[in-house]
């Protein structure tokens, strides 16, 4: 009597294994594997001048910098634009009078305080101190292409003349 | 069902891995859509060393595990749940994204409706008076549209049929190894009985024997 106890209750729980079993099988387990390089999501394309070469600056010239900014992110994206002027010597921030920045039609001015010049670091290696010119936080539309950008600088007039050139980048 | 287990993870590697590849911006969001879903895991390896907030995962996602390069979060998904992966702007890397999710795959039942009609008639002698439209509705047993969950089904059936059948056999092998403990039971208690006998009967005529016993010494 005892013994067939034990089977009937070992038959109840294999059967109760294996409808617990049988209900597992109504989830599926599955992975999605996504490879991606994560890149700078703004993008700028120089128009004037290409070559990114201001040539000879005079005391007094205004020089302008173009370009095209595109944001590729699906979101918006803040970021200051950063203008990096390369001079024959040393460069400590007096060389400049005024600076405009001018992002989809909206300007700002180192007079107004808006734009910051830092006159610290080598940036090239080349011995010389460089220009960095910093502007205020810029919203980039999500997907917008192609968006007008200008720095308009003008140079001091006691500045000796010389050869001068520049970079430009978004960091966001 | 062990046979299954043992071969799943080949099975994920072949079938359920989807890769994908491509280069997408810092600032953007990723989106994946998961119908059904019941529980998920997001684990993102990358070369460069992981920063703080440099990836924001949700909606109802917590971060798990954090290490140098790989960060793993747990969400509570649902029916029609987005996934939004969002890269911060600052982010420059190389990262695999790995989404392990728990997908419920019950095939909703469906049940047919077949109406049948048939005319019947109502003869009454001597002329037809009545010709009578009845309808009945027959409910055919459920059965499923998804052509894999019927083949999960069929192998499910079979491992229990193959489980039951095991059961049966191992079922009668008991019940032989009873029956046998019965009998041998049985056999015992037959001799058990028979040496009762012999020893009531042994106690009834050892009192006579040893008064004849001492007669016989007394004799002597």
């Amino acid at each position: 009597m005892k013994k067939k106890l034990s089977s009937g209750l070992l038959v109840g729980l294999l059967l109760m294994a294996a409808f617990g079993a049988a209900a597992l099988v109504n989830y599926l387990s599955n992975t999605i594997t996504y490879n991606a390089t994560v890149a700078s999501p703004i993008t700028v394309t120089v128009t004037s001048p290409a070559d990114g070469n201001f040539g000879t600056i005079y005391g007094g010239d205004t020089r302008s910098v173009e370009y095209n900014t595109t944001n590729h992110a699906n979101n918006p994206v803040s970021g200051r634009h950063v203008l990096v002027i390369y001079g024959p010597s040393d460069l400590n921030g007096t060389e400049l009078d005024e600076i405009k920045f001018t992002y989809d039609g909206t300007t700002y001015t180192l007079s107004d305080g808006d734009i910051v010049i830092n006159a610290t670091q080598d940036v090239d290696e080349d011995g010389d101190k460089d220009l960095i010119i910093t502007t205020p936080e810029i919203n980039h539309a999500a997907g917008s292409t192609d968006v007008a950008t200008k720095f308009e600088i003008t140079f001091n007039a006691a500045i000796q003349p010389g050869d001068y050139s520049f970079d430009v980048k978004v960091v966001p | 069902m062990r046979r299954m287990a043992a071969f799943l993870p080949l099975f994920l590697f072949l079938f359920g891995s989807i890769a994908y590849g491509t280069e997408i911006y810092a600032g953007s969001s990723l989106f994946f859509d998961f119908p059904n879903c019941v529980s998920m895991n997001v684990s993102i390896i990358c070369s460069d060393i992981i920063a703080e907030n440099e990836f924001s995962v949700g909606p109802n996602c917590k971060i798990t595990n954090t290490t140098l390069h790989n960060w793993v979060w747990s969400c509570n998904c649902y029916d029609g749940y987005r996934l939004n992966i969002t890269i911060n702007p600052a982010s420059r890397n190389n990262c695999t994204f790995i989404i392990t999710y728990l997908q419920d795959i019950t095939v909703p039942e469906k049940v047919i409706e077949r109406h049948y009609s048939s005319t019947e008639v109502v003869v009454h002698k001597p002329q037809i008076v009545s010709n009578t439209t009845i309808e009945k509705v027959i409910q055919v047993p459920v059965y499923y549209e998804n052509e894999t969950k019927i083949a999960e089904l069929n192998e499910t059936i079979q491992n229990l049929t193959g489980q039951l059948n095991q059961m049966i056999s191992e079922n009668e092998m008991l019940r032989e190894e009873y029956q046998s403990a019965k009998e041998d039971y049985e056999e015992l208690l037959s001799r058990f009985h028979k040496l009762e006998i012999i020893t009531v009967v042994l106690l009834l005529i050892l009192p006579f024997a040893a008064h004849r016993m001492e007669i016989i010494l007394k004799r002597e």
